[in-house]
């Protein structure tokens, strides 16, 4: 049984704006283990960016984490501690962010400073974390870069597979291609070697070959590092490549997990099974028509009664109109690790799981 | 099937220019010598990765901007669009239109709906503005939005929707080609899957020709009947769509189908992958012979040094490579 690194149960996070209340993560409880990769799947607004930002404690204003624990199991420390209960602008948050957690953003030319050489900003990293002292006047970008963190900052750019690092490190966001400044991103988050890298969307902005190196590099260094990854995507072939787990969640809400194969093989939430058949793909004889789920994501401050994918559903019934639990498939109740059962929020489901066990 | 669109030897170069008198020092050639046609009813998909000069490419057709050297041979008039003056233009204007990929910017936000479909019939003076408000609703419905959006504006709308409204006012003139440049990239992908019906539908019922570019080869492979795989303002590869991803000819689109994870956990991770090294070369300084030889994995002396023609190697099948004969490449099945 892999050991948790991270368990977040029923977290919530909400937004008051104006219009009223939005709860994007709503409800959300999954768990990483150690060394292993945690799919995150969904469309736009269905919340899985915020529930990365809300481990880090950086969910933008007006959002507030208003419910739910996330226990980090720490390194060096016995007792789990929940992110939850501290502050985000608290030292031991930051020691955190960046050391332990790390997060890439999908695009790389606004997360990462124009004005400072990527070479500054990876040692600007290790700097704040390895070494501890902080002296004030690199805080006002007044002292430069010392030579033993530029040149961990050259070894770090060698690692993620930068030609010439030496010459790199020297340079600029803009004089980087898009797939160069990506591994830059992943330099920095990597070079304190976290126990969890939050990758959000990393090649959504790259092209499908370099895509491909980024992804091939993210499982070499996991592999090298040890390090747990929790990858937010909306692409299904990124997650079929690298995850072990997949959450997939609609409207704030998880409405399935399990198993990478679960989920593509015994998909059973209609959501599930609609996304993984409007993709067009690869191979096989063409089809004319592609499956489409009808209508669009539901306006987070209008979501229908009950369950929010209902209007959309093909298999819908009056008891739509109430909320489902969700509910651990009977199939998977005998695995041992209670973190790792196919669980699904769809009265269809319900159903089947009454039936079976009568 | 008649030709409606022939496209020989297209090249765009883009000047670059350095110090006080902007002297001109060199070229960027986004297009370098592309060669295709299209059939009428048929969709042509054009795939290559960020810089390959698809979008160059496409804009050109339109004469959005001004070829710099080639031909283009158009409608059953066989007239050529490249040597038009931009008065001459203006009829084949209606003939041709175009899908945008930002459906956000490329709507006007001050404009209502009924305003952004109806401008085309308006500015072209065909019809009368009773006659307009009929025509307007007609295509609003054939696009699958209701006739009372047209006193919306854009920004009521989903992105989907928003991407409705932009092929509707591309079909307002009732034209013969649409050149749609990444239309569903910035989609979702359940919203993906309807655009990309709708688009095969609007085929069926106004017999129309589509120049589809994108850069996602899986959603290229759904809606086109010819795939041409661009490379640094070059064809590479070009055959119908099923040769092309079954057995590729060109080790470009070998490498480009290997990279594509496919959405079967079982499959995808047994896959042998082609990684290919480094990025795209500077458009500004090609490599030497073929432009693909540094990241080729099958490159040989030849490759370095003399720059392959596009040739047919089957029928219909046309590939721009040394070696097409003696390599055997992997596609899907």
């Amino acid at each position: 049984m892999a050991q948790p690194l991270l368990e977040v149960s029923n977290l919530k996070t909400v937004f008051h704006t104006d219009g009223g209340v939005v709860n994007a993560v709503n409800d959300v409880s999954f768990s990483v283990e150690r060394g292993k990769t945690v799919g995150i799947v969904g469309e736009s607004g269905c919340g899985k960016s915020i529930t990365g930002l809300s481990l880090l404690q950086l969910v933008p204003n007006p959002g507030r984490i208003e419910a739910g624990e996330i226990l980090f199991y720490r390194d060096d420390v016995n007792e789990p501690l929940d992110i939850t209960q501290v502050s985000p602008r608290s030292e031991l948050m930051r020691q955190i962010r960046g050391n332990e957690i790390a997060i890439i953003f999908q695009e790389p030319m606004t997360s990462l400073n124009p004005v400072y050489t990527v070479g500054d900003q990876i040692a600007e990293a290790i700097m704040l974390h390895q070494e501890g002292e902080r002296s004030s006047l690199a805080r006002f970008g007044l002292q430069t870069t010392p030579k033993w963190a530029r040149e961990r900052a050259i070894e770090m750019l060698a690692r993620v597979g930068i030609p010439a690092p030496e010459q790199r490190v020297d340079e600029y966001p803009h004089q980087l291609s898009g797939g160069m400044r990506q591994r830059v991103m992943i330099a920095i988050a990597l070079c304190c070697a976290p126990a969890l890298l939050i990758a959000d969307e990393p090649t959504t902005a790259l092209d499908v070959t370099i895509q491909a190196q980024v992804l091939a590099l993210m499982q070499e260094l996991q592999a090298e590092i040890g390090m747990a990854i929790m990858l937010i995507t909306h692409d299904l072939g990124v997650i079929a490549d690298m995850a072990d787990k997949v959450v997939v969640m609609y409207a704030g809400r998880v409405v399935e997990k399990g198993s990478v194969e679960d989920i593509f093989y015994n998909p059973l939430h209609p959501y599930t099974r609609g996304l993984l058949n409007s993709i067009p793909t690869l191979g096989g004889s063409q089809q004319k028509m592609l499956p489409s789920i009808l209508g669009t994501v539901p306006h987070p401050l209008a979501l229908p009664p009950g369950c929010s994918f209902q209007p959309r559903c093909a298999e819908q019934m009056p008891t739509c109109e109430q909320m489902p639990e969700l509910n651990t498939i009977d199939a998977s109740k005998n695995r041992t690790d209670r973190n790792e059962r196919h669980a699904v929020r769809c009265w269809l489901c319900e159903e089947k799981i009454d039936v079976e066990t009568a | 099937m008649s030709k409606l669109l022939e496209v020989k030897d297209l090249r765009k170069y883009f000047p670059t220019r350095k110090g006080i008198l902007r002297r001109t020092i060199g070229h960027v050639k986004a297009v370098d010598g592309i060669s295709f046609d299209v059939e009428r009813g048929e969709t042509l998909g054009l795939v290559g990765e960020s810089g390959c000069g698809k979008t160059t490419a496409s804009r050109c057709l339109l004469r959005l901007i001004s070829p710099t050297s080639g031909s283009f041979t158009f409608g059953d008039e066989q007239v050529d669009l490249a040597k038009l003056t931009p008065q001459q233009m203006r009829p084949f204007r209606r003939r041709i239109q175009m899908v945008f990929q930002d459906p956000q910017s490329s709507l006007n936000p001050r404009k209502t709906v009924g305003d952004i479909v109806g401008e085309p019939l308006r500015v072209n003076r065909i019809m009368k503005r009773n006659e307009r408000q009929v025509q307007i609703v007609e295509l609003l419905e054939s696009v699958g939005l209701k006739p009372q959006d047209m006193r919306r504006y854009p920004h009521a709308f989903s992105g989907g929707q928003r991407q409705r409204i932009g092929i509707a006012r591309a079909l307002a003139l009732n034209p013969e080609l649409i050149v749609a440049d990444e239309p569903v990239s910035a989609l979702d992908v359940s919203v993906q899957a309807q655009i990309l019906n709708l688009l095969a539908e609007l085929r069926e019922k106004f017999q129309l020709s589509y120049i589809f570019i994108a850069h996602d080869l899986s959603v290229v492979k759904h809606i086109s009947d010819r795939v041409a795989v661009m490379y640094l303002g070059k064809i590479v590869e070009i055959s119908d769509a099923r040769t092309l991803y079954q057995s590729p000819k060109h080790p470009y689109t070998e490498a480009l189908i290997s990279a594509v994870p496919l959405p079967d956990p079982k499959v995808q991770r047994k896959r042998e992958l082609i990684h290919l090294e480094g990025d795209v070369p500077d458009p500004s300084q090609p490599p030497t012979g073929c432009y693909f030889h540094p990241r080729c994995r099958y490159a040989t002396d030849i490759c370095r040094q003399e720059t392959p023609e596009l040739h047919e190697i089957a029928p219909g099948v046309k590939v721009a490579c040394h070696l097409s004969e003696t390599l055997e490449l992997q596609g899907v099945s």
